[in-house]
């Protein structure tokens, strides 16, 4: 059974606390507001566990996609609201540049936008932590529901990729707006990217 | 401040707007243009050769990423200041960004991060 030992965990539990604290802060100077992050879980679970996660399934969703390409492997990271979050993003993040009424003009472009920095930001501390390359594609948006979204656009439907799922609570000035991100990545991938930063660490 | 001519070539709406009236705020006589790539920036470049700025993205579809456009624009507007602005912040494309003398500002835009760019031109 695929797994991590604990100082495995651990590294990568390290590596995406210090990530989003960057990447909370990105968010915050694009909705100009404070953006409070609970402090992430990371879990590392196979497909038909991500299918069940937090009731999502059916629930519709908004994501962007940022594959990538390097030392690591091939994966995909996704950051995912619900559907019925991201309306109220794209307010806080537009409300500068264009009247409330024009927002939901701008919803995919301004959610895809907001998951690239967010995405690339997590992606380049990686790299930056692990010494790993990783080239990152541009980003796509998708909506829809979640299972047909993360769990059945896999292109290798036989390969046994564990997801890497690390949950984040954003709370934003009284609106709880939940986001999540996802790394799709094969397991042996992700063990090498825990030993790698495990052997920086030491 | 005489008139300036600006291109921002970026594939998000959103971003190119967001640019647009940081510049247009502090210079409202400014002569904005917009791509939504690199590819069509470049065959617009020809009808266009007194662009005072370029603001670039890197990751956008087509052929050609924004770094792949800046040895076109240093050898057809040597006078002009180029910006990469991006949210890729990997050190291969910022280390690309300083050899190639280009300014490289993080996403997402401010106007705190752009205006003191533009003052100088």
């Amino acid at each position: 059974m695929n797994h991590l030992t604990e100082l495995e965990r651990d590294s990568l539990c390290e590596l995406f606390n210090i990530s989003l604290g960057g990447a909370a802060k990105l968010m915050s100077e694009m909705i100009s507001d404070e953006i409070l992050l609970t402090v992430p879980s990371l879990k590392l679970i196979t497909k038909s566990e991500a299918r069940n996660f937090e009731n999502l399934a059916e629930q519709e969703v908004c994501t962007v996609e940022q594959k990538f390409v390097g030392d690591i492997g091939n994966g995909s990271a996704f950051l995912l609201f619900h559907k019925s979050s991201s309306l109220e993003i794209v307010k806080m993040m537009m409300k500068d540049y264009v009247a409330l009424n024009e927002v939901s003009q701008f919803e995919k472009d301004a959610l895809s936008e907001i998951g690239n920095i967010i995405l690339n930001a997590i992606l380049s501390n990686l790299a930056k932590m692990s010494d790993y390359k990783i080239e990152t594609q541009v980003p796509e948006f998708f909506s829809g529901k979640y299972e047909e979204i993360l769990l059945n656009r896999n292109p290798n439907p036989n390969e046994d990729n564990s997801i890497l799922l690390v949950f984040i609570d954003y709370q934003l000035k009284g609106k709880e707006i939940k986001g999540y991100i996802f790394f799709i990545l094969n397991f042996d991938s992700i063990k090498n990217l825990s030993r790698v930063l495990i052997e920086k660490l030491k | 401040m005489s008139q300036k001519k600006a291109l921002i070539v970026d594939d998000s709406t959103v971003t190119r707007l967001m640019i647009r009236k940081i510049i247009s705020e502090k210079y409202p006589n400014w002569e904005i243009l917009e791509a939504e790539s690199a590819d069509k920036a470049k065959s617009i470049l020809p009808e266009h050769p007194d662009i005072d700025l370029f603001s670039l993205d890197q990751n956008m579809p087509g052929t050609l990423s924004g770094l792949d456009l800046v040895g076109i624009l240093k050898s057809n507007y040597p006078n002009s200041k180029i910006m990469l602005i991006t949210a890729n912040i990997q050190d291969a494309i910022k280390n690309k960004a300083k050899d190639l003398a280009i300014v490289f500002i993080e996403k997402p835009v401010t106007a705190e991060k752009i205006i003191p760019e533009l003052e100088n031109l």
